[in-house]
C-alpha cells in the first residue's frame, strides 16, 4: 500500500506527541513510564469521543439553548471569530523553516503546521462543530468557508514571509474583541438596568486601580535597585510577565466590584472573594517567579552554600525573604485599595495578616522539607507544589470558610466573626514565626544529609 | 544562462549586497566562493526567494524556473525514519518506486542505505547532509542551491558527491557555496568569487590550470602547484 505524504506527516506528528508524553511521564511519574505509550491512544479515543458526542447531540432541542442562540446569534458569531483569531495567532507562533513549501509543497506544509499545533487545530474543529449545532446551516456554511479561508490566507501569508501578517492579525483581534466587549456590556446594561453614574464610578475605580498598579510596579523597581541586600533584578522580560498577572488582578477586582453591585449574593461575599483573589494572584505570582522566591531552586548550588560562612548563608536567606515580601507587595497593595475604598478595617487587618502568614508558612514548609537530592526532582512540579502549599491551604481555610458561612447563614460576615478570624490569624502567625525561626537555624547545617 | 542583474540587499540601513551582476550556466554546477561575511549565503537565499527582493532579474528567474534552497533546517520530520522521509519527498515529487530505487543505487557510495531505518532526530550531521542532497535530487526543481554541502561529509562521501556533481546526470542547474577548493575545477563549470559586497569576479572553467590559478589569485590564496 502506498502511504501518501499526508499519512507520513500525520505519522510524524503522532510519534512526536507520543515521545513528548513519554518524556513528560518519565520526568514527573517515572513509575508510569512503561504505560505512557498507551496514553496517546486514550487521548485520541477521548478526542474522537468528544467529536462523536458533539455530532450526535442535538442542542437545538434544548429550549434554553434554542432561545439563547436565536437571541444572541450575532454575539455567538463574534465570539467564534474572536476565538478563531486567538487560536490562529497561537498557531502562527509555531516556528518553521522559511519557505518550507519550497521543499514540501503548500498544502502538505499547511498540514504539517496544523498537525504540529494540534491542540489549537483540534479546538478550531470543536468550535466549528459547536457552531454547526448552534447556528442555522446556511449561516454556519458561510462562516465555515470564511474560517477556512482565514486559516489558509494567514498561513499562506506567514509562509510567504509577508511582514504585515502578525501586526494585521493583532489589529483584527483587538478590533473584534472591542466590538465583542461592547456587545456584552450593552447586554449587561440592558439586563440589570444599571445607571450611568454607578458605571462611571466603577470605571474610575478600575482606572485608579490600574494607575496604582503601574505606580507599585515602578516603586518596586526602585526598591529593588536601592536595596543592596536583594539579589533580584527586575528585567524587561520579568516586567511583562509581572504586568500580565497584575492586569489580571485588576480585572478580577473590578469584576468583583461590579458583580457585588449587581447581585446581592455576590455583595454579601465580596470581602472573602477579595481575599480569595489576593491568594489566587499570590499563587500565580509565586508560580511565575518561583526561581526568585525559594531557596530550593538554587539546586546543586546549595551544596556549595552548605560549606559557606554563616553570615553569607544568613544573607542569602534574607535575600530570599526580601524577594518574597517585595514581589508580593504590589499584589497586597492592589487588594488593600479595595478594602480601603470600602473602609473595612477588619478585613484590611486580615489581608495584612494573610500576606505575612502566607510567606512565613512557605518558609516554614521549605525549611522543614529541605531534602532535595535527586537531579530529576529539581526541575519538576514538586517545588511549585511545595511553594504554593501555604496559599492553597489559606484559600481553603479562610475565604472558602467565610463564603460557606455567609451562604449558609444568608447574612454578610459580621464584625465579630471578622475580628475573631483576624485574632486567630495573628496567633497562627506568631506560632509559625517561632517554628520557622527554629527550623531556619539548622537549615544549611542539615541540608542534604 | 541565468542572468542576475543589479542585485542589492539591505538590512535596515546596512547594505549587505550592492549592485551585483552575474550569470549562471544552465544545467551545470556553479560555485560561489569568498571570505566569511561577504554575502554568499545572502546571495543564494535571494535567488531562492528566502529573502525578499524586488530585483527584476530574480523575479524573472523565480517565474521561469523552480528554484529550491537545500538546508538541514528543512529536515523537520524528526520522528520519521530516513526511508519514510525519502518516501514523503518522493510522493510529493511524484516519483515512482523504480526512480527512487535507481537514485538510491546511484547514491549507494554515500552509504545512504546504512541509515534508512534511523529516525531523522538520530542522524549525524553528515547523514543529514546526505539526506538533504538526496532530497534535492528527488525534487522536480530546475535549480538546486546547496549552502556549504560538504560540511559534515567524510572524505569518501565528499569525493563521491563531487563525482555526482561532475557527472550531473540529472541535468540540474546547481549552485553551491563553499570554502572547499579541493578538486573544484573537476566539477564546476564556473566560479563566482565574491570579493566584497559590491564586487565579484566570474571565472569560467575553460582551461583547468588557468581556472584554478585565477581562482586562487582572486581569493588571494597561496597554492602549491
Amino acid at each position: 500500500m502506498k502511504v501518501n505524504i499526508y499519512g507520513l506527516i500525520l505519522l510524524n506528528a503522532f510519534r512526536v506527541y507520543q515521545t513528548r508524553i513519554h518524556e513528560k511521564t518519565e520526568k514527573i511519574f517515572p513509575e508510569f513510564k512503561n504505560i505512557s505509550k498507551y496514553v496517546i491512544y486514550m487521548y485520541v479515543l477521548l478526542q474522537a469521543g468528544i467529536i462523536i458526542l458533539l455530532l450526535s447531540v442535538n442542542f437545538k432541542q434544548v429550549d434554553i439553548v434554542n432561545n439563547m442562540t436565536s437571541k444572541y446569534s450575532l454575539e455567538i458569531i463574534m465570539l467564534k471569530v474572536f476565538l478563531e483569531l486567538i487560536l490562529l495567532r497561537n498557531i502562527g507562533k509555531f516556528s518553521f523553516p522559511k519557505k518550507i513549501q519550497m521543499i514540501y509543497g503548500f498544502l502538505p506544509s499547511i498540514f504539517f503546521i496544523l498537525c504540529s499545533t494540534f491542540k489549537h487545530f483540534f479546538t478550531l474543529i470543536l468550535i466549528q462543530l459547536i457552531c454547526l449545532q448552534l447556528l442555522k446551516p446556511v449561516t454556519f456554511l458561510i462562516l465555515f468557508v470564511i474560517s477556512c479561508s482565514m486559516i489558509f490566507i494567514f498561513l499562506y501569508a506567514k509562509m510567504q514571509l509577508f511582514k504585515f501578517t502578525e501586526g494585521l492579525m493583532s489589529v483584527i483581534l483587538y478590533s473584534v474583541s472591542i466590538i465583542l466587549f461592547i456587545f456584552v456590556l450593552q447586554e449587561i446594561l440592558k439586563i440589570i438596568n444599571i445607571d450611568l453614574e454607578l458605571t462611571l464610578r466603577h470605571i474610575i475605580t478600575f482606572c485608579s486601580m490600574a494607575v496604582l498598579t503601574v505606580l507599585t510596579l515602578l516603586c518596586l523597581t526602585y526598591l529593588f535597585k536601592n536595596v543592596n541586600q536583594t539579589n533580584y533584578i527586575l528585567k524587561k522580560t520579568h516586567s511583562r510577565r509581572y504586568a500580565k498577572i497584575y492586569i489580571f488582578a485588576v480585572v478580577l477586582l473590578t469584576l468583583i466590584l461590579l458583580l457585588s453591585e449587581m447581585f446581592e449574593l455576590v455583595g454579601s461575599i465580596q470581602y472573602p472573594l477579595v481575599l480569595m483573589s489576593f491568594l489566587l494572584i499570590t499563587l500565580l505570582t509565586k508560580m511565575a517567579f518561583i526561581n526568585l522566591l525559594t531557596l530550593e531552586t538554587y539546586g546543586y548550588f546549595l551544596f556549595y552554600l552548605k560549606s559557606a560562612e554563616t553570615p553569607l548563608q544568613e544573607n542569602i536567606i534574607k535575600n530570599i525573604q526580601m524577594n518574597n515580601y517585595l514581589i508580593l507587595l504590589p499584589v497586597l497593595l492592589i487588594h488593600l485599595t479595595y478594602f480601603l475604598i470600602a473602609g473595612d478595617p477588619v478585613f484590611t487587618g486580615i489581608l495584612l495578616a494573610l500576606y505575612i502568614l502566607d510567606i512565613k508558612v512557605d518558609e516554614l514548609v521549605v525549611y522543614i522539607t529541605r531534602k532535595v537530592v535527586k537531579k530529576n526532582e529539581l526541575p519538576n512540579l514538586f517545588i511549585h507544589t511545595k511553594k504554593g502549599l501555604s496559599t492553597v491551604l489559606l484559600i481553603a481555610f479562610i475565604p472558602v470558610a467565610l463564603i460557606s458561612f455567609t451562604i449558609k447563614s444568608n447574612q454578610p460576615v459580621s464584625a465579630s466573626i471578622g475580628i475573631s478570624i483576624f485574632v486567630s490569624l495573628l496567633l497562627l502567625l506568631a506560632c509559625v514565626f517561632l517554628i520557622a525561626r527554629i527550623w531556619k537555624q539548622s537549615f544549611f547545617k542539615d541540608l542534604f544529609k | 544562462m541565468l542572468k542576475i542583474k543589479d542585485l542589492s540587499y539591505n538590512i535596515e540601513e546596512t547594505a549587505i549586497l550592492e549592485h551585483l551582476s552575474f550569470s549562471i550556466p544552465e544545467g551545470k554546477v556553479t560555485a560561489i566562493v569568498g571570505p566569511n561575511g561577504v554575502g554568499k549565503t545572502t546571495t543564494v537565499q535571494l535567488l531562492a526567494s528566502m529573502l525578499q527582493s524586488k530585483n527584476e532579474s530574480v523575479e524573472k528567474l523565480l517565474k521561469e524556473k523552480k528554484v529550491i534552497y537545500l538546508d538541514l533546517e528543512y529536515l523537520v520530520f524528526d520522528e520519521l525514519t530516513a526511508e519514510e522521509f525519502i518516501q514523503l519527498i518522493a510522493d510529493y515529487n511524484k516519483k515512482t518506486k523504480q526512480e527512487i530505487q535507481a537514485l538510491l543505487e546511484y547514491f549507494e557510495p554515500l552509504m545512504v542505505k546504512s541509515f534508512l531505518s534511523t529516525k531523522l532526530k538520530g542522524l549525524s550531521l553528515g547523514q543529514k547532509q546526505k539526506l538533504i542532497i538526496l532530497t534535492g535530487f528527488l525534487s522536480r526543481a530546475d535549480v538546486l542551491i546547496f549552502d556549504e554541502p560538504f560540511n559534515g561529509l567524510d572524505y569518501k562521501s565528499e569525493k563521491y558527491f563531487k563525482k555526482i556533481l561532475a557527472d550531473n546526470e540529472y541535468g540540474f542547474t546547481i549552485i553551491i557555496t563553499t570554502h572547499n577548493f579541493i578538486d573544484l575545477e573537476t566539477y564546476t563549470a564556473k566560479c563566482i568569487v565574491m570579493q566584497n559586497k559590491a564586487n565579484l569576479i566570474e571565472i569560467p572553467n575553460k582551461a583547468v590550470d588557468l581556472y584554478k590559478q585565477d581562482l586562487f589569485k582572486y581569493l588571494e590564496l597561496e597554492q602549491e602547484y
